[in-house]
């Protein structure tokens, strides 16, 4: 037929022509990735902004970590050394603090603007500001007045003493040349997607997705960065990010997800490198429960539970099994306290000890109903670990005679429920902690309205005592005794079924070296990385 | 005078969509905002209608907290029509605007996958309409079909992992200095094949050709001796073709949420997902009121398009 | 031809049906709640489980006769709800043809320029992420769709003079509604229609469960089996997602085959 033959000539050209354009434009592209000098590292979630005060997410403290300096910093082995301060001096009642600026630094950018004392006044005063939205206001706090005394040379008088004073003087500085225009700062100032510091990278742009590229600092004061750039992509599938690793497409991940682990550690192109977080998982259970507001039952659930069969089989045992309420990093915590063993027979013992019954069915209360606890849990579409353990937790009560009616709450109702309501039996969760192991806002009786840390309504006058005294000392033997001794009762008290503290991983390949990762700072010493 | 007789039908009809258009924008706008009045989490509208209310010249004695319908409506309509979208809960900047820039993102991959969807299902059918064998026929589309059965992210992973281990290459993830058309490959076959646009328009187009070239008058144009390829052109495929465009737009953005999550592309998609997980009203609100504009607008110029191209159109 | 798609049609469909029949009666080949964490993401055809296991050492037979409940029901309601409000609003515009018919078609344009997730996203967004609530809209948002297509055929029966006459016979008002113009008339559409919603509810929640708002385990569906086993597609372990995967892809072409067959069928009487 005469029409189809024209027809189809008419495409062919048309076609081909299309289809050698897009292979010729493959090929181009194909060639020119994987440029040499540049690491691409992988986040999860993209920074909200980029400043280092008014974002909580990690990926914008991470990135501000690059940007930015403080006056000293904290290295991987939890020790202070200098950053923009070269020395600094102390009164004797500890409540003045001197610091002596370097000279050589300056700004980023062309104008090359030279850093001095101002610039770290005018930070203090931007932060404290009542306006400016930041988690790092409590930090503030401390200083009562900060002076320049020269160009060089800052004078902070603190409201009062406290155990590590100097760790508060890890804030990063903001330039005040660019700033000064501000009163104060929040998400929306222009500077806080487009920020200028002193750090070893400088921010040269970022697009619609939040991928952010980071240019290297020539004249950084400790040394030239070794790489020319730094290119921050967030993925929002971790599988996906996970194949961008392995088909070299990224150079790190930040957080390697558990699942992901084995196959990493088997592939000889890649490095794993395991940082401890000062974090915990645990089952904390609502003690406005009648049930559950009796020790014997909350023990007997954390006797029902395996967790080293868990950590095995989710984690590769790739963390520690802990027996308390503080990180198994810190200084509080108390070796001396051995977590409970896996024991189903001791378990149902302590239960029938409690006065339940126990039944082909499952326990039953002393009215005859069946044992039933309402276990809400947050969906969290990234996090699968955390799913995998609520079900092997139904599963091992389950074993014992006790039902769990899990519900799964998207996350805000999940917070809503937990925090605000108190509305749930069991729930799974984790607390992470700074250098301070504080945990009078998690177990103390105050804490328990609306909002609140203590949102299982623990109470205990004997903790309560505790730490009050805890919060008191000044002196670091006296603190860490007092809370070796809450360790224990907490521990015997079980107001919580403490899980585990994870190793998380970060992976790169082998073609980088001299990396060294800071638990929760990660880029601390980034200047220092290169490429073989 | 003749160029009247074609204005005439034209703009008419123009008119009518126009119309259409605002009238299915304004009831798509207030059943929205039905929903979010009517929401059990009161305080969520309290705080938008605030913060869209704080720069704009509002009336002192509004109680925003106990406010009836129609001055919230009112308030919230006014402030739309002016560009006020609020800011973004999450990030604090101007929610329109971040949804444009999203928007330009997957306004380019739809456009991809409508032209490979077209580079591929045409030559196809003309295929299909050459040998004009059934059975083959039936078989290639029930398999096409069968495609577009299984769950569209599977699909991607299944590609994923299959170019993974044959090809030991992945070639998906878009880096900035270097992204080049290898970034809108996958995702973008991915999308025509998986939604089963390349089916839809194989079929139909097929369908139509066969069907025009069957009819009277090209029977007796043809055997005059002139030319049909204009006519068959006219009703087997840019009809069909327009049609199926207008019919279908709305779903390949419903698809395109899906791809882009998993190619990671920083489309509208992935932003109305993210925004509906953490609540971010303005911005999901925004979001949800452009993709409704774009695709009214797709759908405006496609019935244009049919009306310049067939003026008697205009008069159904 | 015809034998055999309906014969695999029949066989896929009454599987599934089989399949909910055990769960619902308790015939399961594994406890489904039962872990084995030893025997975590075991490939099919091995002599414990027919299916293999997922990611928990759960039996991937076991939860997907369990999945048919939450995988199927929704979409049931979805299908019923549409058909039921879609046919009667279609047929009631016997009564005000321009007029109606022009409401439906504007609701229809209204509809056709949200793609459905986004209206599922804001519902989720405002209310909460609950199945049967976003089976609802779905179901909801295929009136108009229904509607269009019994008025198109209440259409076409007038012009025909056929509805007239029947109220000229002295029929009352609802025997032709529903035995006249919806049995007699529209009952091949109106199955066509509801297989065509059964498909986009089922791939709906499907994907609901890869963005995260489906069915939530511990309860199984297909949808959140075929998401969970996702997760360890790129490292090799394609089963656990690839069954379940099949499994729909089996049901949807079922239904597909059969309604083809039952419109042909049609159209030829």
């Amino acid at each position: 037929m005469y029409f189809n033959k024209l027809l189809f000539n008419h495409h062919r050209l048309l076609v081909s022509g299309i289809i050698s354009g897009f292979i010729a434009l493959c090929l181009l592209s194909a060639n020119s990735i994987a440029a040499n000098g540049t690491l691409y590292y992988g986040e999860s979630i993209k920074p909200d902004t980029l400043d280092p005060y008014t974002s909580r997410e990690m990926s914008s403290l991470r990135l501000s970590e690059l940007i930015f300096n403080g006056l000293i910093g904290i290295n991987e082995s939890q020790e202070i050394v200098p950053e923009l301060a070269e020395s600094w001096e102390v009164s004797t009642d500890k409540k003045t603090w001197i610091f002596h600026l370097r000279k050589n630094v300056s700004w980023h950018g062309k104008d090359n603007k030279p850093f001095n004392a101002h610039d770290v006044v005018f930070t203090v005063n931007l932060v404290k500001h009542p306006k400016t939205q930041s988690s790092h206001k409590t930090q503030f706090d401390a200083f009562n007045s900060v002076l320049a005394l020269d160009d060089h040379t800052v004078k902070f008088s603190l409201t009062q003493k406290s155990l590590n004073s100097l760790s508060l003087f890890t804030f990063k500085i903001l330039p005040k040349h660019k700033l000064s225009r501000y009163k104060y700062l929040n998400k929306l100032s222009s500077f806080s997607n487009q920020p200028i510091g002193t750090g070893p990278y400088s921010f040269l742009s970022s697009n619609t997705n939040r991928e952010i590229t980071l240019l290297a600092n020539p004249d950084y004061f400790l040394g030239s960065p070794k790489i020319k750039k730094i290119i921050m992509q967030p993925f929002s599938d971790k599988n996906i990010m996970n194949q961008a690793l392995t088909f070299n497409s990224l150079d790190m991940v930040v957080d390697v997800d558990p699942r992901h682990i084995d196959e990493l550690q088997a592939d000889s192109r890649f490095s794993l490198i395991g940082y401890n977080t000062l974090s915990y998982s645990f089952f904390a259970y609502n003690h406005n429960n009648a049930l559950l507001n009796n020790k014997l039952i909350r023990q007997a659930l954390s006797y029902a539970v395996n967790r080293k069969q868990m950590l095995k089989a989710f984690y590769n045992n790739n963390g520690a099994i802990i027996s308390g309420p503080f990180a198994p990093g810190s200084w509080a915590y108390n070796l001396d306290v051995i977590p409970l063993d896996f024991d189903s027979n001791k378990a149902i013992a302590l239960l029938k000890q409690a006065g339940l019954i126990k039944t082909p069915e499952g326990f039953i209360d002393s009215h005859g109903k069946p044992v039933r606890f309402n276990l809400k849990v947050p969906i969290e579409k990234n996090n699968e670990s955390n799913k995998k353990i609520v079900l092997a937790y139904k599963n091992y009560l389950n074993k014992i005679g006790i039902e769990i009616n899990l519900v799964f709450l998207e996350k805000k109702s999940w917070k809503k429920a937990i925090f605000a309501q108190h509305d749930f039996d069991i729930t799974f969760a984790t607390w992470a902690f700074d250098d301070a192991s504080d945990i009078d806002d998690i177990f103390h009786s105050r804490y328990n309205t609306a909002w609140q840390n203590n949102f299982i309504s623990y109470n205990n006058p004997k903790v309560d005592q505790l730490l009050g005294l805890a919060l008191a000392s000044t002196d670091h033997q006296e603190k860490r005794t007092i809370n070796h001794k809450l360790h224990e009762i907490l521990a015997e008290d079980s107001p919580y079924t403490f899980l585990w503290s994870l190793t998380r991983f970060a992976a790169y390949t082998n073609k980088l070296k001299n990396i060294q990762i800071h638990p929760y700072k990660f880029f601390e010493n980034a200047h220092l990385w290169e490429f073989k | 005078m003749v160029s009247w007789a074609i204005i005439k039908p034209i703009s008419r009809a123009i008119l009518k969509e126009l119309g259409a258009t605002v009238l299915i924008l304004f009831i798509i706008a207030f059943s929205v905002f039905i929903l979010l009045f009517y929401s059990p989490n009161e305080d969520m509208l309290t705080a938008y209608l605030l913060m869209i209310s704080e720069n704009m010249p509002v009336n002192e004695e509004l109680d925003l907290d106990n406010i009836d319908f129609t001055s919230a409506f009112i308030l919230w309509i006014t402030a739309v029509l002016s560009g006020n979208f609020g800011l973004s809960l999450s990030n604090g900047l101007p929610a329109m605007q971040q949804s444009i820039e999203f928007m330009l993102n997957t306004i380019s991959l739809i456009f991809f996958a409508v032209l490979l969807s077209l580079v591929i299902s045409l030559p196809f059918s003309a295929l299909i309409i050459k040998n004009n064998q059934p059975i083959t026929q039936k078989i290639l589309s029930f398999g096409l079909n069968c495609l577009s059965f299984f769950p569209l992210f599977w699909l991607a992973y299944l590609v994923i992992f299959l170019s993974g281990r044959l090809f030991d290459h992945f070639p998906l993830v878009q880096q900035s200095e270097t992204s080049g058309a290898i970034f809108y490959l996958l995702p973008v076959i991915l999308l025509a094949i998986g939604s089963g646009l390349v089916l839809e328009i194989t079929q139909q187009v097929s369908y139509e050709v066969k069907r025009v070239s069957k009819e009277d008058y090209i029977i007796c144009a043809r055997a005059k001796g002139a030319s049909v390829f204009r006519h068959l052109f006219k009703e087997g495929i840019a009809f069909p073709l327009l049609t199926l465009l207008s019919n279908r737009i709305a779903y390949l953005f419903g698809a395109t949420i899906i791809i882009e999550q998993i190619f990671n592309w920083p489309g509208i998609g992935r932003l109305l997902w993210q925004t509906t997980q953490s609540r971010d009203l303005p911005l999901l609100l925004s979001a949800v009121l452009l993709t409704v504009l774009v695709i009214r607008i797709v759908q405006f110029m496609s019935r244009m398009c049919y009306v310049l191209i067939n003026p008697r159109a205009s008069h159904e | 031809m015809e034998l055999i798609t309906l014969c695999y049609a029949t066989l896929v469909l009454l599987t599934v049906c089989t399949f909910y029949l055990c769960a619902s009666f308790g015939f399961l080949p594994h406890d489904p709640e039962d872990l084995a964490l030893d025997q975590i993401l075991a490939a099919p055809l091995n002599t414990e489980y027919l299916l293999g296991t997922d990611y928990m050492g759960r039996d991937v037979l076991t939860r997907l006769m369990l999945g048919t409940e939450a995988y199927f029901l929704p979409g049931l309601l979805a299908v019923s709800l549409a058909i039921t409000l879609g046919s009667i609003l279609g047929a009631m515009t016997i009564f005000f043809t321009r007029n109606g018919k022009r409401i439906i078609n504007l609701l229809n344009n209204c509809l056709q320029s949200m793609p459905r997730l986004v209206i599922l996203f804001l519902v989720i967004a405002i209310f909460e992420p609950e199945i049967y609530l976003i089976m609802l809209i779905i179901g909801i948002s295929h009136i108009p769709s229904v509607a269009r297509i019994v008025n198109n055929r209440v259409n076409v029966l007038k012009e025909k003079s056929f509805i007239n006459s029947a109220i000229a016979s002295g029929l009352p008002i609802h025997t032709i509604m529903f035995k006249h113009i919806l049995w007699f008339n529209c009952r091949g559409i109106l199955a066509a229609q509801a297989s065509l919603i059964m498909t986009e509810a089922i791939l709906m929640e499907t994907s609901l469960s890869y963005l995260g708002f489906g069915v939530q385990e511990p309860a199984s569906s297909w949808g959140n089996m075929i998401q969970a086993g996702a997760n360890y597609m790129l490292q090799g372990e394609i089963w656990s997602s690839t069954i379940p995967a099949i499994a729909v892809m089996l049901v949807l072409s079922a239904l597909y085959l059969l309604t083809h067959l039952f419109i042909n069928k049609l159209d030829k009487q």
